[in-house]
């Protein structure tokens, strides 16, 4: 469906991506991850055709649309794009805003079906700044479908709301695009985020991309420390404590082999269950509650590790522990 | 460049780039020809250029300093301060707006009058060539006062813009720290409103260099006087090309030295709140602030308005004699004409400019609208020099004529339609557009069912501002219009010419009726946010 050959950007001496290589097969949802300036909005428009690459190729349904020598114009390429602002038409209502777009009167049927399954059968007759945010993405989102495009492009479509909108809306923004079989690439810097909606996630860290595969692999199977980190607090423990562990990965910066043990993949010892486990035994240095859990700081030889344990276990400060973790 | 290419030439920016192209011939006629041979130059340099130059100089920095002195103490009073009639006196400090410099000047026609019993004492007890020296420099003196008094709005709307975008967060941070006001005012205020106020200044000194008929009433030989000169007494117009050049170059230096006292800073909309509390005075301690407020009010509009109606009241022409009616005709027919087209074209421009992002046109619309800051006398001479380049078959439609009047008025009012339309499509984000692009939609139908009902309002406050300039407008007027076509502006000068000031009166305060209910509209609009 779409390949990315070799593209770079720079604008002036900052380069946003470097060499820049993708594949997505059609019906596939992707999420691109990265930190703020990482290059996955840049990607975003170099696709779209409101940018052009510096060098390389993009081939869309077999059609190349930007190279050396050819560029084919955003208005021609057959994607649409939803934006991070949801760019809603303000002098529209939002059923204008919706059949604003080519052809959209021809795909009538199918754009009531997408009204209905994202709920936004009440708000058509109002205008952008009548509604609230949840409302608009999912009418930005609707508006992008109608036009029946062949791939869409996401661009921090939950970054606005809040978290339990963010949640359902993950949810409808997946389902809609299986259900039409729409092949997606979703950019977004939170990879919870990209876990929910996406099938296959590619981390982007200066314009190159760190690891590209399935969302558990990226959260068992890092493959550097900052990848880790993407998931939220973590323990990075050197490979040679535990040189059985599954784990492991190799980061770049540090050069060395480490295993990733998230704080909430502790628990208490249990030798029936402990088979193939690696075993840590340690003082508790300090205790937080947190809700219902216990946030401990467990010194355990050279490490200080982090761990998270239930808050009904009995712990005071000087206590020595002894935990388990895949 | 090949990237430009690929991504298409369409009619769009090909049409936008061939109108900047146009628009930007007349001022680059006049850098190509500056090396052109002229018989008169030798004297011109020799005997007046030196005095050009400095009556030039002595007038923009006089009015400048005066200008803004008015304009941000008025600004300040009004946005820190409450005091009696606040309110009022806050919208009528743009009323001098509506005269023009020359009609204010003419409105003070008899002012030197005041000064002869001081004269007459200087001659007899100073000498003769002293009291010419004391004339000379309270000439200066009236004519600063009186161009910066109906300039200072300039200032004032643009540094009170910036002191209630950016300057009410400072105030409310500065009044929970108890910092003394004088301290606020320099150390805070004014360095946050130093672009808003360099932004202003600089139409200030714009228009002060566009003046001829004022310049020339008081007999002050600026630059462009010297451009008058040469053409119409030398009819030398390689001279005046090269004086016109001199006044490019001025104005050049006068935008660099913008750029680099704004250092780059914009408008900051953020934190905007202009509910802030204001210190109230009351009794005594409101006079000097009502006063610093009421001052130029006084001198710059009501003064020369009442002198021009007691004038209209006591002369005996009728209107027909002055054939009114046909020159009210022309005026407002050609200025909405003129006005209409060049919305228009600012409005293509910009919308393909933002819609399809290319740099080449960016940059060419930088110099389509360089022509604002060109005094019109400049863009007349380019003109002028455009007719003799091409002296074929459309040679007859520039000069004398109405369609070289309003390519003149398009090539010097461009910008002015620019500035509100651009930056409403600015504040509305390229992302509309952007969307509309990626949602397949076409050009037109983007201009016409989104972009335009999004910027009508800009569009018509655009109209409007262009429209009263254009009323306004009189060098470029004056060199262009076709025979025995009068417009009021052009009405008032003739009428001074011949010494009938108060006949001048009836089309001057036509000129300040027809921007006075524009420009309020336009306020309103401005403190609208629109």
């Amino acid at each position: 469906m779409l390949q990315i050959q070799g593209i770079s950007k720079s604008y002036g001496k900052q380069n946003v991506l470097r060499n820049f290589n993708l594949d997505i097969e059609s019906g596939e949802i992707i999420s691109v991850v990265g930190s703020s300036g990482s290059g996955k909005t840049t990607l975003l428009r170099l696709i779209s055709g409101l940018e052009m690459p510096d060098n390389g190729q993009i081939t869309l349904k077999n059609k190349i649309v930007s190279s050396d020598n050819n560029f084919v114009r955003p208005e021609d390429r057959d994607c649409s794009l939803v934006f991070q602002d949801y760019a809603l038409f303000p002098n529209m209502s939002m059923r204008q805003n919706i059949y604003f777009g080519k052809n959209s009167e021809s795909n009538k049927e199918k754009i009531e079906q997408l009204i209905e399954i994202t709920g936004i059968e009440n708000i058509l007759e109002k205008f952008p700044h009548q509604c609230s945010g949840g409302e608009q993405q999912r009418v930005a989102l609707v508006r992008s479908l109608a036009i029946d495009p062949s791939l869409v492009l996401m661009d921090e479509p939950l970054s606005n709301l809040d978290y339990n909108l963010k949640a359902n809306l993950a949810l409808v923004i997946r389902n809609l695009l299986k259900k039409f079989k729409i092949t997606a690439i979703i950019v977004t810097h939170d990879i919870m985020d990209a876990m929910e909606m996406s099938d296959r996630i590619i981390v982007i860290d200066k314009g190159e991309v760190m690891q590209n595969g399935l969302p558990n692999e990226l959260y068992n199977n890092p493959q550097s420390k900052k990848i880790a980190l993407l998931f939220g607090d973590t323990n990075f423990i050197p490979l040679e404590m535990f040189p059985g562990s599954k784990n492991k990965f190799f980061d770049t910066e540090t050069n060395k082999d480490w295993i990733s043990i998230r704080p909430n993949q502790f628990s208490l010892y249990d030798e029936d269950l402990a088979t193939g486990k690696n075993v840590f035994v340690g003082k508790i240095k300090s205790i937080r509650e947190v809700a219902s859990e216990h946030k401990i700081e467990l010194e355990c030889k050279d490490l200080l590790l982090k761990v998270s344990l239930s808050s009904q276990i009995e712990l005071s400060i000087g206590q020595e522990l002894k935990l388990m973790a895949p | 460049m090949k990237k430009e290419f690929l991504s298409g030439v369409n009619a769009w920016n090909t049409l936008s780039i061939l109108v900047c192209l146009l628009v930007f011939l007349p001022i680059s006629l006049i850098i190509f020809n500056v090396a052109a041979e002229s018989e008169n130059w030798l004297h011109i340099k020799e005997n007046l250029l030196f005095d050009y130059i400095l009556s030039t100089l002595f007038l923009v920095i006089g009015v400048g300093i005066i200008s803004t002195v008015i304009g941000v103490g008025c600004a300040w009073f009004v946005t820190y301060y409450n005091f009696s009639g606040r309110k009022y006196i806050e919208w009528l400090l743009i009323l001098p707006m509506t005269i023009p410099t020359y009609i204010a000047a003419y409105s003070y026609y008899d002012i030197l009058e005041i000064f002869s019993p001081l004269l007459i004492w200087c001659r007899e007890n100073i000498g003769l060539e002293e009291t010419i020296m004391i004339e000379n420099i309270l000439i200066y003196f009236i004519v600063i006062i009186l161009f910066s008094f109906v300039l200072y709005p300039y200032v004032y709307l643009s540094s009170k813009a910036s002191l209630m975008i950016q300057g009410s967060r400072a105030i409310e941070a500065a009044n929970t720290l108890s910092i003394p006001t004088n301290r606020l005012l320099w150390k805070v205020i004014i360095p946050i409103i130093r672009p808003g106020i360099i932004a202003g200044l600089s139409l200030v000194v714009m228009e002060t260099l566009n003046d001829y008929a004022a310049v020339e009433y008081f007999g002050v030989s600026t630059l462009t006087i010297g451009i008058f000169r040469s053409w119409f007494g030398m009819y030398d117009i390689n001279a005046a090309i090269r004086l016109a050049f001199f006044l490019i170059t001025f104005v050049f230096i006068v935008l660099a030295l913008e750029k680099v006292l704004r250092k780059g800073a914009k408008y900051d909309g953020r934190g905007g709140n202009n509910a802030f509390e204001r210190i109230e005075l009351r009794g005594q301690k409101q006079l000097p602030v009502i006063i610093f407020c009421l001052a130029p009010l006084l001198f710059g509009f009501f003064i020369p308005v009442g002198r021009l109606f007691s004038w209209m009241l006591r002369q005996d022409v009728s209107i027909n004699d002055l054939n009114l009616s046909s020159v009210i005709l022309n005026t407002v027919g050609i200025s909405l004409a003129s006005s209409v087209l060049i919305v228009f074209i600012a409005f293509l421009i910009i919308f393909s400019k933002n819609y399809f992002n290319k740099i080449s046109l960016k940059k060419l619309s930088h110099l389509a609208i360089l022509g604002y800051s060109m005094p019109g006398a400049i863009i007349a001479i380019g003109i002028l020099k455009l007719n003799s380049s091409i002296n074929g078959f459309i040679s007859f439609m520039l000069i004398g004529s109405i369609s070289g009047l309003i390519f003149s008025y398009v090539v010097r009012f461009l910008a002015v339609s620019w500035q509100p339309i651009d930056s409403s499509m600015e504040k509305l984000g390229s992302n509309i557009n952007k969307a509309s692009r990626t949602l397949s939609v076409s050009p037109l139908k983007s201009l016409i069912q989104l972009n335009y009902p999004i910027l009508k309002k800009p569009l018509l406050i655009a109209c409007l501002i262009v429209f009263i300039d254009i009323s306004k407008e009189l060098p470029l007027t004056l060199i262009l219009r076709p025979f025995n076509f009068d417009t009021l502006s052009t009405l008032t000068y003739d009428l001074i010419s011949q010494a009938q000031f108060f006949q001048s009166s009836v089309p001057s305060l036509l000129i300040v009726c027809i921007s006075l209910p524009a420009i309020v509209l336009i306020n309103r609009q401005v403190d609208k946010g629109v």
